[in-house]
Parts: C-alpha cells; sequence; structure tokens
C-alpha cells in the first residue's frame, strides 16, 4: 500500500445555520476551517478528493475537503390562496414579527391557512402551533387554524397541537381550502361537524410560506461536479450515500442543502459530517487504494467518455491521456465498460478474468443461463437465496460483476456465441445504483444488444435485464426461475 | 498513538450496528450486546419498497451495515445477552448474564435470523424437535454471555416496542387471522415477495391499512406520530401494486405525514393507485371467506359506511422499548414524558452514557443512521480519540 499526504483544510460553503455549526465542530477537531458567506463566494473548483483548489475572491486556495451548507429561503403563498397582502392579510413571518413586538392590541380574531397552497411539512405546520400558544397567551384572542393534513411528524407536534387545543383554539381540518374574500374580511367553509356551509370574520388571515431550496445550489452543484436533484437539492436521494455522502469522495452535503430539516437535526448534521470528515483526513496521510480503474495511455484517444460517465468525478486528463485519481475512484468500472478503445481495465475485474469467468460456466452445462450480478444487489440476494433454501436451478451461472454499469455488450455477446441459453444482467432498481447510473448504462444495453441479436437470428427474450434488491432472496428467485424456465 | 478505548453498545439493530461500525473505524473496542439470538433489530425483517424505481426506505442498507459489522475484527458481538447490573464511575462496569427467550420462541425448534450476515444465521432451540439441522447452526446453549465487562463508555440503542393492536379491541388484531400488523405485512412479503393471506395462503386482492393504530391516540395518552407508518403503508401499497395493477388498496387515516424528499409528487402518485379516506374505522367484522368487513363512517356526510377487504394491516406505532423503565435505572439516565429515553444530542443524564435510535423517540432508517453517527461523534470526543 502506497501513503499519500493529503491537505486537511476545510471548507465550508455557506455561512447559514448548519455551516457555521458544521466549522466550529469541524475546528474542535483541529483542522482549519474556511466559511464562505454565500455559494457565490465559490468561483471555481479544481482537483480531487484531498487536494481541491477553490478559486475565491481572495484568490486560489487548497482544501482537502468540501461542505456544502446551503439553506432554504421562505416565500409566502398568497397567490395559491388568491390572496395578495394587505393590513389584513399578512405572512407566516410578518405575523410572528407582529407577535415578537407586541403588536397584536385589539386583534380579536386570528385565521392561519396551512396545507392548501401546498402539501406542507412538520417545520410550516410547527410555527403555526407556536403562533396559537402565543395568542393564547393574550385575552380574548380567538385563533382558528383552516388546515389541510396536519403535519406533525416531528418530535413534541402533536403535544403543541393538543396544547393549543386545549387552550382554545379552534382547528378545521378540511379537504378544500375555504373561500376568503379578496380583502381577507369573510372567509366561507364547509363545517365537518354542522355539515353545513359556515362563515368566519376574522381579524386577521395570516399565509403559510413554502421552503424553497437555495438557488445557487444549481451552480453550486455545477462547481463542485455533483447531482442536483429534480427538488433543487444537493444530492440524489441515495440509500447508499446516507446521510452526506456525495457520488464524489471528499465532498459533503450537510443539513438544509440535503433536506429540509429543523434545528435539532441540523445539530445532528453538523456531528455527522465532523465525523464523515475525521473519517476522511484523518491525520493527512491515507492510504492509496490498489484497485482502482487503470487507463492504458497508448489505447487513450483522448475522447473523454470516461470522464463524462464517471459518476464518482474521479477521471481527470492531462497532457495527452486520460487519467485516474485512484482517491476517487470507487471501482465501479463504468468507465472501463463504456470506454470505445477497451482502453481500461478494473484491477479485481480485469476482461480477461470475467471472460474466463464466463468459460467457467460451460464446464459442467452445455447450454447455462449466464447471470451478471451486480454485488451490491443481486449477488447478495443471490447468496441469502441459497441460504434461505430457494432452489436455484443448477443451470444458472451467477458472475459477480462490481456493478451492472460494468457489463459489456462483449461478455452478453461471448456467452452467446459459446452457447448460452440466456443472459441476464441484474442490477439494483433505478435510484438505489451505488454508482448513480451504472444499472441505466446496463440497461441501455441490453437492450441495444437485444435489437442486435434479432439481425443474428437469435430471440432477443434471450437476454433479460431486471432489477433486484440486496434485500429480497424471494423477488430474486421468482425472476431466476422465470428466466430459467422461459430459455430452457 | 490513543491507549486502547471500550465502548459498550447495547442493542444491535440498525441504530446500534451504525454506531458500533463507526467507532471500530476509529481503532475503538466494541462489545455490541444483543438481547435475541440475532442482529438487525426490527428493520432487518423489512421489504423492499421499491415500485418503478428505489423509494429510499433503507431496508437494503440495514442488511449491508450488518455486513460491515461482522466484518470488523473489533467488534465483539454477544447474542443472547442482557445487562444486570451497572457500575457509573470513570469507567462503566457492566454485568452480563444470557437473556431468556421469549415465550413464542420458548415454543420454537429452531430460529432463523432474517440476514445471511448473521453468525449464526439457524439457532436450535430444541433438538428433539427440530427434524433437519441446517448446516452452520448453533445450539441455543452456547450463547449468551455471563461476567462483566468495564469500559470507557455506554450506548444505548434498544429501540423501540410494537404497539400492540390487541389493546385496541374493536380492531380485532389476533381474533382474526388476516387482520395483521404492519411488522407481520412486511415479514410475509420479505419471504415471499408477495402478499399471501394468513389464513389461507390466498393472494390478496383487496387490502385496507388503517394508520396511527396506537399513535397520536389521546385516549391512550400516546401524544406522539410515530413518523414512519404513513411512509410505510404508503411506499409498501404502492410497491404492492406495482406488481399487481389489479390489487386494490385502501388507507384509512387522520392525517397523511410526508416521507421523504419531493413528497407532493410522490403523493400524487400515491392517489392515483391508492383510495383514501380521512376516517379511522370504528369495527372490524367477520365476513365470508375469512374476508373483514370494516365500518367507518364517511368524512363528507357523516352516514356509516360498510366495505370488506380480504385483508387489513394495522400501521401500529412506534412505542417506548418494553425494557425503557428498567434500563433507565440500571444506567441512571432519565425517560422523557413519553417513556423514550431523553437525550440532548446523543447525549444523556449519565455522564459516559450516550443514547441513539428510536429509544428517544420515533425515527426512520435513515434519521437513525444520522443519530447514531452522531453518537459516534460525542462517544469519539468525550473519549479523547483522535
Amino acid at each position: 500500500m502506497t501513503e499519500i499526504t493529503i491537505n486537511t483544510d476545510v471548507l465550508v460553503v455557506g455561512a447559514t445555520s448548519i455551516g457555521l455549526k458544521v466549522a466550529e465542530e469541524v475546528k474542535n477537531l483541529d483542522y482549519n476551517v474556511e466559511v464562505l458567506k454565500s455559494p457565490q463566494d465559490l468561483k471555481g473548483l479544481k482537483g480531487f478528493a484531498g487536494d481541491f483548489t477553490a478559486t475565491l475572491d481572495s484568490g486560489e486556495k487548497k482544501f482537502g475537503a468540501i461542505v456544502t451548507a446551503t439553506d432554504f429561503i421562505t416565500k409566502p403563498l398568497f397567490e395559491s390562496y388568491n390572496l395578495s397582502p394587505n393590513d389584513k392579510i399578512i405572512s407566516q413571518s410578518d405575523f410572528e414579527k407582529l407577535t415578537e413586538s407586541d403588536s397584536l392590541n385589539g386583534t380579536k380574531s386570528v385565521v392561519f391557512l396551512a396545507g392548501f397552497g401546498q402539501e406542507g411539512n412538520p417545520l410550516v405546520m410547527k410555527r403555526v402551533f407556536k403562533s396559537v400558544l402565543d395568542l393564547c397567551e393574550l385575552e380574548d384572542v380567538n385563533p382558528y387554524v383552516f388546515v389541510n393534513n396536519l403535519k406533525v411528524a416531528s418530535k413534541g407536534l402533536e403535544r403543541l397541537y393538543k396544547e393549543g387545543r386545549d387552550k382554545g383554539a379552534i382547528y378545521f381540518k378540511l379537504l378544500e381550502k375555504p373561500e376568503i374574500s379578496e380583502d381577507g374580511s369573510k372567509l366561507v367553509y364547509m363545517d365537518q361537524v354542522m355539515r353545513s356551509e359556515m362563515e368566519l370574520y376574522p381579524d386577521l388571515v395570516v399565509v403559510e410560506e413554502e421552503y424553497v431550496p437555495c438557488i445557487d445550489n444549481t451552480n453550486l452543484a455545477c462547481d463542485l461536479n455533483i447531482k442536483i436533484a429534480k427538488d433543487g437539492l444537493l444530492q440524489m436521494d441515495n440509500v447508499h450515500r446516507f446521510p452526506v455522502d456525495t457520488a464524489r469522495k471528499g465532498i459533503f452535503v450537510a443539513g438544509t442543502a440535503r433536506r429540509l430539516m429543523n434545528e435539532d437535526d441540523i445539530a445532528t448534521d453538523s456531528k455527522v459530517v465532523a465525523l464523515k470528515i475525521k473519517e476522511f483526513l484523518g491525520n493527512g496521510t491515507i492510504e492509496v487504494p490498489q484497485n482502482v480503474a487503470v487507463i492504458d495511455g497508448d489505447k487513450c484517444a483522448i475522447c473523454l467518455t470516461c470522464y463524462r460517465c464517471c459518476p464518482h468525478g474521479a477521471i481527470y486528463w492531462q497532457q495527452d491521456e486520460a487519467v485516474v485519481s485512484a482517491l476517487d475512484c470507487q471501482a465501479c468500472g463504468n468507465c472501463a465498460s463504456e470506454c470505445p478503445q477497451d482502453a481500461i481495465q478494473l484491477e479485481d475485474y480485469k476482461d480477461s478474468s470475467i471472460n474466463s469467468e464466463i468459460e467457467k460456466c460451460f464446464a459442467d452445462e452445455k447450454a447455462p443461463v449466464v447471470a451478471f450480478c451486480c454485488q451490491n444487489s443481486a449477488y447478495e440476494a443471490l447468496s441469502m437465496a441459497s441460504e434461505f433454501d430457494f432452489e436455484i436451478p443448477e443451470s444458472f451461472k451467477p458472475i459477480k460483476v462490481p456493478c451492472a454499469g460494468k457489463v459489456d455488450a462483449d461478455y452478453i455477446l461471448k456467452a452467446f456465441s459459446k452457447g448460452a441459453a440466456g443472459v441476464a444482467v441484474l442490477a439494483c432498481h433505478p435510484g438505489n445504483c451505488k454508482s448513480e447510473h451504472g444499472n441505466t448504462y446496463a440497461k441501455w444495453r441490453v437492450e441495444d444488444i437485444k435489437s442486435k441479436l434479432e439481425v443474428i437470428g437469435v430471440d432477443k427474450e434471450r437476454v433479460l435485464f431486471s432489477t433486484v434488491a440486496s434485500n429480497m432472496a424471494s423477488a430474486l428467485y421468482g425472476t431466476v426461475k422465470d428466466f430459467v424456465n422461459k430459455v430452457k | 498513538m490513543n491507549e486502547l478505548k471500550k465502548v459498550m453498545v447495547i442493542g444491535g439493530g440498525i441504530a446500534g450496528l451504525t454506531t458500533a461500525y463507526e467507532l471500530s473505524l476509529f481503532g475503538v473496542h466494541v462489545d455490541l450486546i444483543e438481547k435475541s439470538c440475532f442482529l438487525g433489530g426490527h428493520a432487518i425483517g423489512y421489504s423492499c419498497k421499491a415500485a418503478e424505481e428505489c423509494v429510499q426506505c433503507g431496508a437494503c442498507s440495514v442488511e449491508d451495515m450488518l455486513k460491515k459489522v461482522v466484518e470488523q475484527d473489533n467488534i465483539d458481538v454477544h447474542l443472547s445477552t442482557e445487562i444486570t447490573s451497572v457500575q457509573n464511575g470513570k469507567t462503566h462496569k457492566v454485568t452480563l448474564s444470557k437473556s431468556e427467550l421469549s415465550e413464542d420462541d420458548k415454543e420454537s425448534a429452531l430460529l432463523r435470523g432474517f440476514s445471511i450476515n448473521n453468525k449464526p444465521l439457524n439457532v436450535i432451540i430444541n433438538k428433539e424437535t427440530c427434524g433437519s439441522i441446517p448446516e452452520g447452526s448453533v445450539d441455543y446453549s452456547e450463547l449468551g454471555f455471563e461476567g462483566e465487562i468495564e469500559v470507557d463508555a455506554v450506548v444505548l440503542a434498544t429501540g423501540f416496542s410494537a404497539f400492540d393492536a390487541s389493546i385496541k379491541s374493536q380492531l380485532s388484531y389476533k381474533e382474526f387471522d388476516n387482520v395483521i400488523n404492519g411488522l407481520e405485512l412486511e415479514q410475509i412479503k420479505r419471504e415471499t415477495g408477495k402478499l399471501l393471506r394468513p389464513s389461507d395462503g390466498k393472494q390478496a386482492k383487496k387490502i385496507a391499512f388503517i394508520q396511527c393504530v396506537g399513535s397520536r391516540d389521546e385516549r391512550l395518552g400516546n401524544l406522539w406520530c410515530s413518523q414512519v407508518c404513513c411512509s410505510y403503508a404508503l411506499k409498501t401499497a404502492r410497491s404492492l401494486k406495482y406488481k399487481d395493477q389489479e390489487l386494490d388498496v385502501t388507507v384509512f387515516y387522520m392525517d397523511i405525514q410526508n416521507t421523504g424528499r419531493d413528497f407532493p409528487v410522490f403523493y400524487e402518485k400515491c392517489k392515483d393507485d391508492i383510495k383514501f379516506l380521512r376516517t379511522i374505522p370504528a369495527d372490524i367484522y367477520p365476513a365470508e371467506n375469512d374476508d373483514l368487513l370494516i365500518r367507518y363512517m364517511v368524512e363528507e356526510d357523516g352516514n356509516p359506511a360498510n366495505e370488506t377487504y380480504d385483508l387489513v394491516a394495522l400501521s401500529v406505532g412506534i412505542m417506548p422499548g418494553d425494557d425503557n423503565e428498567k434500563i433507565s435505572k440500571l444506567l441512571g439516565t432519565g425517560l422523557d414524558s413519553d417513556g423514550f429515553i431523553t437525550n440532548g444530542g446523543a447525549g444523556t443524564d449519565q455522564e459516559g452514557v450516550f443514547v441513539t435510535g428510536t429509544a428517544t423517540g420515533p425515527a426512520n432508517i435513515s434519521t437513525v443512521i444520522a443519530q447514531s453517527d452522531q453518537a459516534a461523534c460525542e462517544v469519539l470526543k468525550y473519549l479523547g480519540v483522535s
């Protein structure tokens, strides 16, 4: 094993609640920390885990790890209720300001609206519960809450809800939002107890707010070469990266950069990030993994396919060849299978060794079913199936691969040329691939091969692409049995 | 060089496994104590809930973590073991003894774990009634640790108890075979990949989920939302429906809680697949062919209605662990008003004793993993491991 020295300074992007907490935790671990006020202060990022170069206003600076720590912003949902703000119609934030400055004198009835302008969440709900309790402290004020689904899935919320009701707040749980006059002076709603239309004349209408992920997340994702999810958050939801890892080593997503959360969860996340940073940076020396992808410079045509398809951002190029950063490579082999020049080999899964595995499938079976099984799902499920007495047909020959994305079209064709009755590529479910899209690549390749097989007169049904979870032996067994029965 | 630090983690579910693994990465020696014969806790029995794509339920990650733990040299696992006394001080002297089997398990011949990563996978309780004995089985008499272990810190990861639905007699749990709880449904799904009725093994075609069984129940004094059951029911329903388009699913609920990121998008998909009724059923009666008749009030008009289902799944809530009181007494930690172990960011009232996971209150798998990383972080800080 070769040891190398890495940079141990940490860059936190975002001087938010989570950003500052992470900075404090990391400082306690004796690493140097720099906190950028806003994502916009990061002008660019190059390099790799343990050796990042960030472009800042002050110039270029080296870091070992990066933490994204952006926050949400709140936006009142007046439009969703067809309302515009005025003296009687205000946002939740404005109401909280009024309570803080004791400016609610003379207000007799207050209506809160939540869960009709958006689906809502416990954060929104908690603010309503708290405001209701604040109002209950005042004399002769009646709080009314119109709500769709009460979002109470957070510690203490059910109690807050009950406390408000016990103190006199009235909650209307409706499936449709009430009708509100333009000036906010009149509400018409369907009363669930009376079973009739009722009217209410409030002094004040308080409109819920939505939480919108930081708008800079998109650029930040681009700069850091990490994925941004459809919901605008900086991490694809992926069980393999619970809670704060990204697909790239040395880059972490903390707190509100990865999901909407309350202050307790933010505190938890700051410790989680600190632990993961400690795990990664250690004392600044790190062993270089040996089982990584290696590019043959003589064969490489610098077509950049590997650079584009690497889910872990581990490939760069220098002079006239592409190079793999060993610290970042997670040995999934997606690059090796995508490379049009066959210039990349994965140390533990060289083409030669997989080809000999394919040969072995024919040792005691003339027409076996050759199955390439991802080690993260299908292969696990298969071992479980045999251990739990599911009878896997003898003609079914599994070959372990690091990711379904490592299954070359050549492997499948080789199996058929040797006389395989069928070939299966068994991958993780969409959204569960440790390497982001290895399963998608595998699926595309199988589809491509199906069309080619038809041309040469092989029934395309002899190739199967299927997905399975590592803990579902029964599901895997069903898939295997059906396929073997079909092709044998 | 740090001197060797020792930590005891009590509870071998996802919380204990994660904490033990993280600590072991920093060279800490861990004694992992588990009361039952197997690691993995409740969550190892959960099934995958993917429909057209993974829904991040985290069930498979429990399997993953268990595998990592058993491969770590510096984690000693003590199965069928529980704590009997603790002497807190600068270190913690913990006396351990072999735990009792549950009444149900005592009747069994052979117990089997849910995960192949469990070593052993099979535990023989009664050799005479066992029949054929699977390879690699271990006799129950060989399990259990008796004696004292001295450690520098203790982490409680003792988990939750599922609500006993028979307390709500109107739901007829244990009275009719086809009224099952969520954990039982998970087990059927995990073992068979299908939804088979307990009464006759036939595939269920029309099922109902009843939410908030034991949770959010003022009458029982359970003033908390269990946080996982909407997620559980909706994701399970969709994954079943994905495999069987003919399946008819109804969810009886009070309020639907968010099930994860991008919930509005997921909820819209659910509305296409699932019938939602905002009401909690009043009664369940037996019907023909082991079916069940649910009587409920229609929210829109207040009128009573009846509907027959062939399987009813009760989304039972997360309750404080049965042992919480005993454990908090033994270790000198506090209990909150609901009966969960009080925590302030993984620390407890007792110095050197930490707590994580559902021992502190309801949480889903990903939250428990985060809490357990936090606990590991706090323990390392406390021990001064750098």
